[in-house]
Formats: structure tokens, C-alpha cells, sequence
């Protein structure tokens, strides 16, 4: 009870946008997001990421890659259809992980 | 990061015997070759020890004997703040990094009809100015939000390179280039990558390679020593494909966090089974599964996942044989190519490994050195496009 008044009073007060970080597997591209919409979906945050740390969007058949949302403090893969004010607090880190295959 | 490259380029397409066949726009990916131009002036002391650079600008570099708007390669450039006047830092790149563009427009034409498919063709790359805004390392979006990018430090530990050596047997390999950072790997991590891909039998198996960067504590020279084969958990294993899944990187990171010692992701692994048991003999002999090749998808990954400078593949190919070929592939120019590097752990005669594993500093303008038999990809850069840098003029089978 107590975290879910919190979080409600987090959101009132709030501007409801998020800042997060985020990172690719290894860790050679990371970001800074300020002002994340939080009534974004997961679907929503890992389309922008893929494309503004310049991750690889297709495979050689034009097929696009499926990147997971990793959350960090969870340890959890985040679902595409979780609302990213639900799931993400400011300063939480998620990683992108693809579902990538080798030949 | 921001890339300022203020032109655009034209492939020249034509059959081989020179009739014309059109005109293609490519558009290269420029990340490989700039964060590979990065890490070089990181390795030659010139820029400071970051994972990754956060701008450069990409411009062409004439043709010496026909000029502009031919192209004859790329020239890479850094502004650093420096006190002795060299306030530019460039690195060239060979015309090769355009084929795999060429080679993917290449499409069009077949489409068009003006080149069948597999036809070989040869092209030039022309390049003319085009206004391009340099892009703000800060995106401001439609949403309102702001993405800033986050360079991290190379995280380098202080080691001798002759210390290193000591014992080190060097394989060549077919793609051997004094350039490369001088790569480690322990025989236990390939021992452990081939049982894997022994008992995975008909199907294709792999990993991860962790262990870290260091700088020579007698040079500046960089090096990177792998420490640890991850099997690949919740890997999906096939005959001719190996999926990483999310849950894979995810396991694989948690082992990294688990043995505590700061390792990097250094690379992957994967084996090829032997595709060609069932094949009669006659039919082998020019198979090209019958040799350790990397292929579209291996680049693929590599440029998705392993794209830092210092990020090698290490291929394990059953080719009916014995004992299983062991490959290593890495960056080079940008360019995914057959590389070697030093086995650690081998018990060696009288030293005279050491000899041999003396390695030669890199030098900038270097002519490229053949990643040959190795090319299933355009992406990977082969003898023809890579053993004649000065060349122009480039012939490419069509998409």
C-alpha cells in the first residue's frame, strides 16, 4: 500500500516524464534520456533507443531484430506493452538486448 | 555521436566488359570505420582513453590520378585540443569499406533488370558536396525528450606486452596483419569452445568472450587478453543458426557481475558442424561449406552487438577433420575481416615462440592486408577488395 501511494503521489507531483539511462550489451553505446514520457509504452522507449545509439535495426534479410528492455534494478526484461510510468523510475538503467542469430 | 560527412556518394556501376550500367547512391554505414580511426589514435597515445568517440568528420580522399569527384578511399578526422599545432588527427580508409554499400544497391539493378543476379560487375565511387547540417550530440524530439549520448572510459589496465608474450605462440591464421591489437587467448578458452562444439554434434553452438584491454607499461601500445569462454546459455541451437536471445546476453552479463573481476565483453564464439557428411566425396571438393567462412548474419551480429574496435569473433568450423579449424575475425578498417593472435598456455620449445610472437607497431597508412577465404559477405572484406587498396575500380557479384 505504502508504494503504491508513493508512486501515485510521485506521478501528481511529477511532470510525467522520466529521466533514464540506457546501454547496449557491451556497454559501447549509452545514453542519457531527460524528460522520457511516462505514458509511453516499452514498445515506444526501445524503438527510440535502437535508433538514437545507432543499434542495428535490420538483419542481412531485412528483417528487423526484436530488442529486449533489460531493467536493471528488476533484473527483469521489460514487456513491449508495459507503460514505461508503470515499470521505470527516474535514474533506473535498462539495457537492449537483441534476440540475434549467427549463421 | 556526430558524423559530419558533407558529401554524398555515387557508385559508377558497370559490366565487366565496361558497358554501363547505372548509377547507384550509397550511403555507407560510417560507424565501424570511425569508432576503428578512434581506437586507433587511442592506441597511438593521440586521443584520450574513451570507449567510444563523441564526433568526427568524414570526407573523401581524391583519386591521385583522376581526382575529384572520384574517390579513392575515406579520410577519418578528429579536432583535439592540443598544444603542438597538430589540432587534426586523420585516418584513411580504403575504397573497399564502399562494397558492401555497392554490393547491397546492387539490388536495384537486378531489379530493373539491368544485371542478373550473381552477374559480376565492377564499380567507382564518386563523391559530390552536399549541405548537411552536423547533427547536435543532444536530440531534441517530437516527444520532447533529450538523448545525450554517454562516453564511457576504456577501462585499461597497465601490463608489459613483452611480459605477455613470454610463451605466446602466434597464429597467423590467413588474415595476419601487424596492425591488429595483439589478441590473447588462452588454449583452456579454445579447448572449452571446441568441447562445446563437440558435443553440440550436428548443431551449431557458441559463447561469449570476456576478459579486458590493457596498455603496454613500457609503450602505448593497447592489447586485450581474453580471460573466460561464457557457453551461451538460452542460446536456440540449429543446424545452421544460433540465436542469441535476450535472456542470453542477460545470463551472460550476470556471470561477468558474478566473477567480479571487471571483464569486458571481448567478443563472441560460435562453431560451424560439419555440414557435408552427407555429401559424396566428389561433391566436396569445391563445397564452400567446406572451408571456415563467416557469413551475412556472422556480420551481421558482430556489427550489432561486437561493434567496438577491439570486439573479435573466434569460429570453430568441423571440416570433417580431426580436429576443428579455429578462426578469429575482427575489426579492421572498419571492416569485419580473418584475423590472428597469440595462444596463451602452450607449452613451447625452447622459446622459439617468442621469437616469432615479436609483434611490429601499426603504421597509419599501412596497406590493408587480405582477409581472404573468408568471404560468404560482402561485409566481409575479401583478396579482392582488400588486398589492392590503390584500386579503384571494383568488381562485385550482383545481389
Amino acid at each position: 500500500m505504502v508504494t503504491i501511494s508513493e508512486k501515485a503521489a510521485e506521478k501528481l507531483n511529477g511532470n510525467g516524464r522520466l529521466n533514464l539511462e540506457a546501454a547496449d550489451v557491451t556497454g559501447q553505446h549509452a545514453a542519457r534520456l531527460s524528460g522520457y514520457p511516462e505514458d509511453a509504452t516499452v514498445s515506444d522507449l526501445v524503438r527510440e533507443l535502437v535508433d538514437r545509439l545507432g543499434l542495428s535495426r535490420n538483419d542481412p534479410s531485412g528483417l528487423p531484430y526484436t530488442y529486449h528492455a533489460r531493467h536493471e534494478r528488476e533484473g527483469r526484461h521489460l514487456h513491449a506493452s508495459e507503460v514505461v510510468g508503470d515499470a521505470l523510475q527516474t535514474g533506473d538503467k535498462i539495457t537492449l538486448q537483441p534476440n540475434i542469430d549467427a549463421g | 555521436m556526430a558524423i559530419v560527412d558533407k558529401f554524398q556518394y555515387v557508385a559508377d556501376v558497370r559490366s565487366e566488359p565496361g558497358d554501363p550500367l547505372g548509377q547507384l547512391p550509397v550511403d555507407p554505414d560510417w560507424e565501424p570505420a570511425v569508432q576503428w580511426a578512434h581506437f586507433e589514435a587511442v592506441r597511438q597515445g593521440k586521443l584520450p582513453p574513451l570507449m567510444r568517440c563523441s564526433s568526427a568528420r568524414v570526407e573523401p580522399v581524391w583519386h591521385p590520378e583522376c581526382g575529384e569527384p572520384r574517390v579513392d578511399g575515406i579520410r577519418i578526422a578528429f579536432d583535439r585540443d592540443d598544444q603542438d599545432g597538430e589540432g587534426l588527427l586523420s585516418f584513411v580508409i580504403p575504397q573497399a569499406y564502399f562494397r558492401p554499400a555497392v554490393e547491397v544497391g546492387s539490388a536495384v539493378l537486378v531489379e530493373e533488370g539491368k544485371l542478373q543476379e550473381g552477374q559480376r560487375f565492377t564499380y567507382e565511387v564518386n563523391a559530390f558536396p552536399r549541405p548537411r547540417p552536423a547533427a547536435d550530440a543532444r536530440h531534441p524530439s517530437d516527444s520532447g525528450f533529450t538523448v545525450e549520448e554517454i562516453i564511457q572510459p576504456l577501462p585499461l589496465g597497465s601490463v608489459s606486452l613483452e611480459a605477455t608474450l613470454q610463451g605466446a605462440k602466434r597464429i597467423n591464421g590467413p588474415g595476419w596483419s601487424d596492425g591488429d591489437v595483439p589478441l590473447f587467448i588462452p588454449e583452456g578458452v579454445i579447448a572449452e569452445a571446441k568441447e562445446l562444439a563437440r558435443q553440440a554434434g550436428e548443431f551449431e553452438s557458441g559463447g561469449v568472450l570476456i576478459g579486458r584491454l590493457f596498455r603496454d607499461a613500457a609503450g602505448h601500445e593497447l592489447f586485450s587478453v581474453v580471460t573466460a569462454f561464457i557457453a551461451a546459455p538460452h542460446a536456440k541451437a540449429e543446424t545452421t543458426r544460433l540465436t542469441f536471445t535476450a535472456d542470453t546476453w542477460a545470463a551472460v552479463r550476470a556471470a561477468v557481475e558474478l566473477r567480479g573481476q571487471d571483464e569486458l565483453l571481448l567478443g563472441w564464439a560460435h562453431s560451424h558442424p560439419f555440414w557435408c557428411r552427407s555429401c559424396p566425396e566428389e561433391r566436396r571438393h569445391d563445397c564452400s561449406l567446406l572451408r571456415p567462412f563467416f557469413s551475412a548474419h556472422d556480420v551481421a551480429l558482430h556489427r550489432a552487438v561486437f561493434s567496438g574496435p577491439f570486439h573479435v569473433a573466434f569460429l570453430l568450423s568441423d571440416l570433417g577433420e580431426d580436429d576443428l579449424a579455429c578462426d578469429v575475425f575482427g575489426w579492421r578498417y572498419g571492416m569485419v575481416m580473418h584475423r590472428g593472435y597469440y595462444m596463451t598456455g602452450v607449452a613451447t620449445a625452447e622459446g622459439d615462440e617468442l621469437k616469432e610472437a615479436t609483434p611490429k607497431r601499426s603504421q597509419e597508412s599501412e596497406p590493408l592486408h587480405p582477409g581472404y577465404g573468408a568471404a560468404e559477405s560482402s561485409a566481409v572484406c575479401d583478396t579482392q577488395g582488400c588486398d589492392r587498396p590503390e584500386q579503384t575500380k571494383q568488381q562485385l557479384p550482383a545481389r
